[in-house]
């Protein structure tokens, strides 16, 4: 599954950006995602491909993150954490 | 004086501390066993009779278990003559360990312990410096002597908050603390002081000079601003059974024990084995094992609550704190068709309790899991069984007690005319469903059991500050004492601030908290610190629980309920309220995953007087 191209379709659809403006080198705040829409988006993501999200790096979020950033977290969310929240 | 040296002057004293623990170590070892392990083993009613000597390693497997020892590095604060430090090197693969004591005679007898990984220094906890940061610490029954019998609680207050503060200080991110608290329960402070009782007198004056036990109000206002709870054990019966252990074994040897201190001595030791035992009996004291976390930031509080602030428990005032009864009406007199689709079944509008291997479609089996719980620890055993339900929502509560628990007899309160006008419709049996504020019940008869679930979160208003919320939960606490049959039982359940600060600024938690707060105008989450005040002088605490995971999976079933049936949601409410829902389902998720906020889960015993 490429967890990349959810993550952008997520932004996208959430924050109502062009598809052309997400790119991997753009931070959470250049799109102007804040805390709220950018919980919306990660639990949006994590439905859509069952990855789960560990607490640090939930914790740890910034919104100077890039979405390639954050797409390595949720690919790393894959490997480490069991998904409780689904079947 | 410097900082550390007045803080230590506000403890017990080495003196005093060398007037108990280095009377003679062979009369310890007569009753404590040859593990020399002096605080309160963990006894199961599962094991029949174990010994001494079990029942006290269970205790520190316990600690290790839960702390993560292995290949790790410890300090123990008051470790008394190594036991704990010993067995976690041995059994459970401590990597390296520090304990410090007051008394020399037990620094001596722990370093002839000779385990390599472990050091021993005579010093005050407030004059560790360590080399290194630790991954955890314990203090197991030594908080008792960091404030002495001369303080008031305020002062009390000031040494745990020094201390917590401290021993975070000294804890990696993420490390754990291991505390076996002895606490003031149904008597409090101000009378467990010396010349009041025989009992005080006998372990203030002869056993432990200069030594006040907390209330757990104080310990909590100590360590909330760098712990989050991880676990919270009330076991004051393992204290009867221990200080029964010790009569026992000191019995068989008191021929030895008179020529080892004299006949006086044992007359006071015997005394006070038997005043131990009675004290957990009663519950004047109890003893609670809890688990903490380091928060990952110190949590900052707009007021910071002392105990002296606090209104009195017989007399918490009249004003209202609580949200409106229109602000709530905002949320849950929306529109029942919306919250049927998305709440399931049961239509309970609080946190499920999930196993493991369940999946969002085990949702209604989760939440009956919940009221089963509560309902197996709330209510007696036997009789009659009348039973109060304070925000009883859509009556999921109380339709499963009557269905599952023999609940004969039910009222149930809501502030909702929509969740009145369900209840007429689809009635629960036995129960009287009243559109009421707690604030203004009065029963006909008093009550075995009261429930509240999802409730609390709206008995404080946005805006108030520490202790007018404390008024306010301590008003709804006495009222629920006044309602409940004598031994009668709360079972409560409330989201709570964790890592989130303490502001009395309308909507100033942040992008989340505010867009939350938006969703429930009015109502505000309390800190834990302000639940405790809440209940202490009316309650004993019995399970205290924080369950943040079970909340934010039940966030997560609702979301993907709601996204199943949003175009069917949208018709009714409007397609902004459905996108708004599933923000806030979102965002209350992300909150307790990253522990913001948590679910506290307690059952609470009626106190047979209110303590002051």
């Amino acid at each position: 599954m490429d967890i990349t191209a959810v993550l952008r379709e997520s932004i996208v659809r959430i924050c109502g950006v062009p598809a052309e403006e997400v790119t991997s080198a753009s931070t959470l705040d250049d799109l102007g995602v804040d805390s709220l829409a950018a919980a919306e988006i990660i639990t949006d993501v994590e439905i859509r491909t069952g990855v789960e999200l560990p607490m640090d790096v939930l914790r740890g979020l910034s919104k100077m993150e890039t979405v390639g950033e954050v797409a390595v977290h949720l690919e790393a969310g894959v490997a480490l954490s069991p998904v409780r929240t689904q079947p | 004086m410097t900082a550390a040296g007045r803080l230590a002057a506000m403890g017990t004293s080495s003196r005093a501390i060398m007037h108990h623990y280095d009377l003679s170590d062979e009369f310890f070892r007569i009753w404590l066993g040859n593990d020399m392990v002096y605080s309160c083993g963990w006894w199961d009613a599962a094991d029949g009779h174990p010994s001494l000597a079990s029942a006290q390693h269970r205790k520190l497997d316990f600690f290790a278990d839960r702390l993560g020892v292995q290949g790790g590095r410890v300090l123990d604060i008051g470790c008394g003559w190594g036991g704990l430090l010993d067995r976690f090197v041995r059994v459970h693969g401590l990597a390296s360990g520090v304990g410090i004591t007051l008394s020399p005679g037990q620094a001596d007898f722990a370093a002839r312990r000779n385990v390599s990984e472990v050091s021993y220094l005579l010093q005050n906890w407030t004059q560790h410096e360590p080399a290194e940061r630790y991954d955890a610490i314990t203090c197991i029954e030594a908080t008792e002597h960091f404030a002495s019998d001369s303080l008031s609680p305020d002062e009390k207050v000031e040494v745990y908050r020094a201390f917590f503060e401290r021993a975070a200080s000294w804890l990696r991110p993420g490390g754990r603390m291991g505390l076996q608290l002895i606490c003031l329960d149904n008597v409090g402070h101000a009378r467990s002081r010396p010349g009041l009782g025989p009992f005080a007198d006998l372990i203030l004056n002869d056993i432990f000079p200069e030594s006040m036990p907390a209330s757990l109000s104080e310990l909590v206002l100590g360590w909330e601003t760098h712990f989050e709870l991880e676990e919270f054990l009330d076991h004051p019966s393992h204290y009867q059974r221990t200080f029964r252990a010790w009569t026992l074994a000191y019995r068989e040897q008191q021929e030895l024990a008179r020529e080892l201190v004299g006949p006086d001595a044992c007359r006071t030791y015997a005394r006070y084995f038997a005043a131990g035992e009675a004290a957990f009996r009663l519950r004047e004291h109890s003893l609670y094992r809890v688990i903490l976390t380091k928060r990952p930031e110190p949590k900052t509080w707009a007021v910071a609550v002392r105990p002296s602030e606090v209104p009195a428990a017989a007399d918490p005032g009249a004003g209202l704190v609580g949200a409106s009864a229109d602000a709530v009406r905002s949320h849950y007199d929306l529109s029942n068709s919306f919250y049927e689709l998305w709440l399931g079944a049961s239509m309970m509008y609080s946190s499920a309790m999930w196993q493991d291997a369940e999946t969002l479609a085990d949702l209604e089996r989760a939440q009956e899991r919940k009221i089963d719980f509560f309902a197996g620890s709330v209510l007696p055993e036997s009789g009659p069984r009348r039973v109060l339900d304070v925000g009883c929502g859509w009556g999921g509560t109380l339709r499963r007690l009557a269905e599952a628990h023999g609940m004969a007899h039910a009222t149930g309160l809501t502030l909702s005319s929509a969740q009145c006008a369900y209840l007429a419709t689809r009635p629960v049996p036995g129960a009287v469903i009243r559109l009421e504020d707690w604030n203004d019940h009065g029963p006909g008869e008093p009550y075995d059991a009261i429930f509240s679930f999802g409730a609390f979160e709206h008995f404080a208003k946005d805006g108030t500050t520490g202790p007018q919320r404390i008024a306010g939960y301590r008003r709804f606490f006495r009222s629920c004492h006044q309602w409940l049959n004598p031994g009668g039982r709360v079972g409560l359940e409330t989201i709570a601030h964790d890592g989130a600060p303490d502001t009395n600024e309308p909507l100033g938690r942040g992008p989340l908290g505010d867009f939350v707060l938006s969703l429930y105008p009015e109502s505000l989450c309390p800190h834990l610190a302000e639940i405790v005040l809440g209940f202490e002088p009316y309650f004993e605490v019995e399970l205290f629980r924080s369950d943040p995971g079970d909340f934010a999976r039940t966030c997560r079933a609702w979301l993907t309920a709601l996204r199943e049936r949003e175009r069917e949601a949208a018709a009714v409410v409007g397609q902004d309220v459905v996108r708004r829902f599933c923000r806030y389902l979102a965002a209350s998720e992300i909150q307790f995953r990253t522990r913001v906020v948590t679910n506290y889960r307690m059952v609470l015993h009626r106190r047979p007087e209110i303590r002051h």
